[in-house]
């Protein structure tokens, strides 16, 4: 399993889905999807979601039990 | 389980074809229907000539906006929408190949049941394009209906 703290970044970040999934080239139900753990993104994908917050992707996601 | 389908998928714009397409067969099966009705009550019969023509539009038309809209891409095809592709396809074909299993045995022993070779041929026709419409019409349903819910979803957790 994974978790990840995309929303809490964003709340950082003060951007909306719609705003974060424009920036980064996907649809804002995908950003809802990774965000609810109900999708797990590809390497590109993760790669540009953190180049975006400026984090390492080992930073916004890692595996739970 | 992913596949890259953006590769080999119609443009978006195909799609907003076969809805299109879809509308049109729409009017046109009422407008069989409706005059199928005032035929019946006035026992007026279909020329010969039409028969033919009528089942074909009737079952091309509606055939061709499915398969459109089905191979077509989404306005925004992301990797997540090819994820849910992918699970609907892999969900039709697990019920598709259980179908197989028990659907053709069965029409088998009916179409043999069958006593005029007319018939025959017509149920034929039947068992081989029905099966491929009912899947990719299952397909479009668990497709477009996932796409649908996680929308939902998605616009009422806002921001």
């Amino acid at each position: 399993m994974m978790d990840n703290n995309l929303r809490v970044e964003r709340a950082i970040k003060r951007i909306s889905q719609a705003q974060l999934a424009e920036a980064i080239g996907v649809s804002r139900q995908t950003i809802f999807a990774i965000e609810n753990n109900k999708f797990v993104p590809s390497t590109e994908l993760a790669l540009k979601l953190s180049a975006y917050f400026g984090k390492t992707v080992n930073e916004l996601f890692w595996l739970t039990d | 389980m992913r596949m890259k389908t953006r590769t080999f998928l119609f443009p978006y714009w195909c799609q907003k074809t076969g809805w299109w397409l879809a509308a049109v067969s729409l009017i046109w099966w009422i407008t069989i229907i409706i005059r199928a009705l005032l035929d019946s009550e006035n026992c007026v019969e279909m020329p010969d000539w039409m028969i033919q023509p009528t089942l074909f539009l009737s079952f091309i038309l509606p055939s061709a906006a499915l398969f459109l809209v089905c191979l077509s891409r989404e306005k925004q095809e992301d990797e997540y929408i090819e994820y849910i592709r992918s699970r609907s396809v892999f969900v039709v074909a697990i019920i598709g190949f259980i179908t197989a299993l028990i659907y053709f045995p069965f029409t088998n022993i009916g179409v043999r049941l069958l006593e005029f070779s007319e018939y025959k041929t017509y149920m034929v026709y039947i068992q081989i394009f029905i099966n491929p419409i009912i899947l990719t019409l299952l397909y479009l349903i668990i497709f477009k209906g996932s796409l649908f819910i996680n929308w939902i979803k998605s616009h009422n957790d806002g921001q």
